[in-house]
Parts: C-alpha cells; sequence; structure tokens
C-alpha cells in the first residue's frame, strides 16, 4: 500500500511491489502473546538480577552497616525516580525506531554482510550520540532488533564510549584540557574499528534477521540493480 | 545535564513517532506496541540491574582502588589502569574528577588514557545496570572481549601519540 507521503528512498530501479514488502507472520491469539510476554519478562536473566540485588544489598548491609546500607537504598531509590521515567522514554524510542527502520537496508547497511561499511556507519554515529547509556542503549536494542551484527553494534558503543562528542565537550575538554583530549581522542580514533572487527572475529550473538530475498529472486539484496549502475 | 538529556530523548521520541505516523500503514501502533513490550520486557529487570550496581557502587571503595596507581608508570601502570577502570563505579561525574586527582599523584597520559578507556569499555556498574538486562550475556561477553584485548593497547596508542606529537 504505498502512500505518495512514504519517505522510502526507491534507490532500486525496480518499485517496491507488495509483494516485495517483508510479510509479518500470523498474529499470534492475546492469550498466547500475553503469555509469552510474562515468560519474556520473568525469564531466567529477571529472577538473577533479582537474586543479585538482594544478595548484594545484604552483603551492603553486613559490610558497610546499617546506616551505608539504608543511604545506599535511599540514594538507588531516588536515582531511580529520575532514571526509570527516561528509560520508558528510551524503549519507546527503541520501538518506534524498530517499526520505522526497513529490516533489509538496516541488514545492507550494518547487517552481518555490510563489512567495513556497517563498522564505519557504526563509529561515526556512535562519536554523534550524545547523552548518557539510557540515551544510546535504545539505539543498540533497536538496531539490533532490525538486523543489525554484533560488530557494528560493539563499535557503535565503543565508539560512543571513547569518542562521543558531548563527554569531550562537557567533562574531558573543561577538567583535563586541550593537550589530554588530543591525545586521547587520536590515540583512541581506531578503535572502534578494531573492535567491531574483533567482535565480528569472536563467538556471540548472532544477526537477528538475515537480508531478504524478494520472492521472485530479482533482488538479491535490497537495493536490487544498484550495484549495476 | 539530566534535563537536557531527557529532553533530547523526549524529543527523538516525538519525531520518530511522527515520522512513524507519517510512513502509513500504521507504523507508529506498531512502534508503540513494540515499545510497551519492551518496557515491559526490561523494566523490572533494569530496576533490580539498577538496585545492584547500585549497592557495588556503595561497598567499591573509590579512594583506595584509585590509590592503586600510585606513582606506577609504563606497563605496570597500564595494566593497573585498566584494572581499576573496570572496577571504578560511578558515571563521569565521578570518574573525570579521579583523573584529576591522579594526574596531580604524577600518572602520565598513557596510565589516564588507559583508566577511561577501561572505565568507559568495561566499567563493571554500567555493564551491570544497562547492558546486561538489555543485551544479554552473550552480546556482553562477545564486546567485553574485544574490549579487554584493545583497552591495554589504547595506552600505548596514547604513549605512540605523545612521542610523536613531541610531548615531554
Amino acid at each position: 500500500m504505498p502512500s505518495p507521503t512514504e519517505p522510502q528512498t526507491n534507490l532500486s530501479t525496480q518499485p517496491p511491489t507488495a509483494a516485495s514488502l517483508p510479510t509479518r507472520p500470523a498474529k499470534a491469539s492475546p492469550t498466547r502473546l500475553r503469555k509469552t510476554l510474562i515468560a519474556r519478562t520473568f525469564d531466567r536473566s529477571f529472577w538473577m538480577f533479582a537474586g543479585l540485588s538482594v544478595a548484594f544489598g545484604i552483603f551492603c548491609w553486613l559490610w558497610a552497616g546499617t546506616e551505608m546500607f539504608k543511604r545506599g537504598l535511599h540514594d538507588d531509590l531516588g536515582l531511580m525516580t529520575m532514571i526509570l521515567p527516561r528509560i520508558v522514554l528510551a524503549m519507546a524510542v527503541a520501538g518506534l525506531m524498530e517499526a520505522i527502520l526497513p529490516k533489509d537496508k538496516v541488514a545492507y547497511w550494518v547487517g552481518a554482510e555490510s563489512g567495513m561499511r556497517g563498522i564505519l556507519i557504526a563509529t561515526v554515529a556512535g562519536a554523534l550520540t550524545p547523552g548518557g547509556p539510557i540515551t544510546s542503549f535504545p539505539f543498540v536494542v533497536a538496531l539490533y532488533m532490525a538486523g543489525a551484527d554484533r560488530g557494528s553494534l560493539v563499535a557503535y558503543l565503543t565508539s560512543w564510549s571513547l569518542l562521543g562528542f558531548q563527554r569531550v565537550m562537557v567533562w574531558e575538554m573543561p577538567l583535563l584540557g586541550l593537550d589530554f583530549v588530543v591525545v586521547r581522542s587520536l590515540a583512541n580514533l581506531p578503535f572502534p574499528i578494531l573492535a567491531g572487527i574483533l567482535a565480528r572475529k569472536l563467538p556471540g550473538i548472532e544477526t537477528r534477521t538475515k537480508p531478504t530475498v524478494s520472492p521472485d529472486g530479482s533482488a538479491a539484496h535490497p537495493f536490487g540493480a544498484r550495484n549495476d549502475r | 545535564m539530566t534535563d537536557s538529556a531527557n529532553i533530547f530523548i523526549a524529543i527523538v521520541a516525538a519525531i520518530l513517532f511522527v515520522v512513524a505516523w507519517r510512513k502509513g500503514d500504521s507504523a507508529h501502533i506498531k512502534g508503540l506496541k513494540l515499545a510497551f513490550e519492551h518496557i515491559v520486557v526490561n523494566m523490572p529487570r533494569v530496576f533490580f540491574a539498577l538496585l545492584s550496581a547500585g549497592f557495588i557502587g556503595e561497598v567499591l571503595p573509590r579512594d583506595i582502588i584509585a590509590s592503586w596507581l600510585g606513582h606506577e608508570s609504563g606497563i605496570t601502570g597500564i595494566m593497573i589502569a585498566t584494572a581499576i577502570g573496570f572496577l571504578m563505579p560511578g558515571g563521569p561525574i565521578i570518574a573525570f574528577p579521579i583523573v584529576v586527582a591522579l594526574a596531580k599523584t604524577g600518572a602520565g597520559f598513557p596510565a589516564l588514557v588507559t583508566f577511561l578507556t577501561s572505565w568507559s569499555l568495561l566499567g563493571l556498574q554500567r555493564i551491570f545496570a544497562f547492558e546486561l538486562p538489555m543485551m544479554g550475556h552473550r552480546f556482553v561477553a562477545n564486546r567485553m572481549a574485544a574490549a579487554l584485548i584493545l583497552t591495554p593497547l589504547t595506552g600505548f596508542a596514547a604513549w605512540l601519540t605523545q612521542m610523536l606529537m613531541g610531548m615531554p
């Protein structure tokens, strides 16, 4: 259903047809969906974190005393009231991005087959992403869901950590001075790329979606005949 | 700082909502549904992860960890800087003043750069609070393996950069 406002880039020489658009699998029944959602929420990872927070809490109480434990808990909950609303917003960003991003194009640009292209794009994007972990992780989650591979994701996170311009401007430049900033930035420049390459060589999560081939087999990758130009 | 981050991410969310809505195909509804799923799945575990990370931060003695670096330089300094970056809890508001303090005790650029790299890439508390609950242990293990190999190298790269630029 192509609408006139559709911002899809028609780089392909073939107009997108209904058949070439990814089709969603048949909807699960609401009860089943709710069940899987509950199962996904309260999985092993959830219980691990719940158990660890109790364990660390007890350890903190025994190690540092009741006063420190109370203060820690108080600080934590105060921090939480600030962070949790931001996580709601971040997850909204992740969900909306996932709905907008065309999976085949994500796979082309930053997927497992993207080679250096994916790693370089991720490195630039990471350096430009402002804010702390709560603003950067939704992008990682959404890109992973949309088919980015671990090399690109690792390059993105490494670049954001090491080269993120906002941290340099807000913290590093005023506190440590220009000399330090220049040495550290130049020294760190190649590392997001190296981290992305290394991450691909090392075992880890697999890409969630493979590059799609349209049903009639006419386009081996999403940009169709683009390479022939 | 915190307010600007909230405003930034709210604006991004609003822009994405409009883009999804304009895209048609009820992509905005689908996006909100996916967002709801992310919130339901991630929120409870991030809550407990943050709680754990908070207790870790309470227990780890920042001053003592920072004092390990002392006057060490060269390879020993780089290795110790890697270790203290891994252990040091807290955000930039904690880490950067520590770098300033370390610089005053006589630590060189290579060790300081290594500390910042390690704290950024391997920092236990942040990995625990965000990356592990959201991305899972296999992603974290993969990224940490790559980072662990590269972190000491950033110290050598800093040393080399300093040499090439003719800095003392």
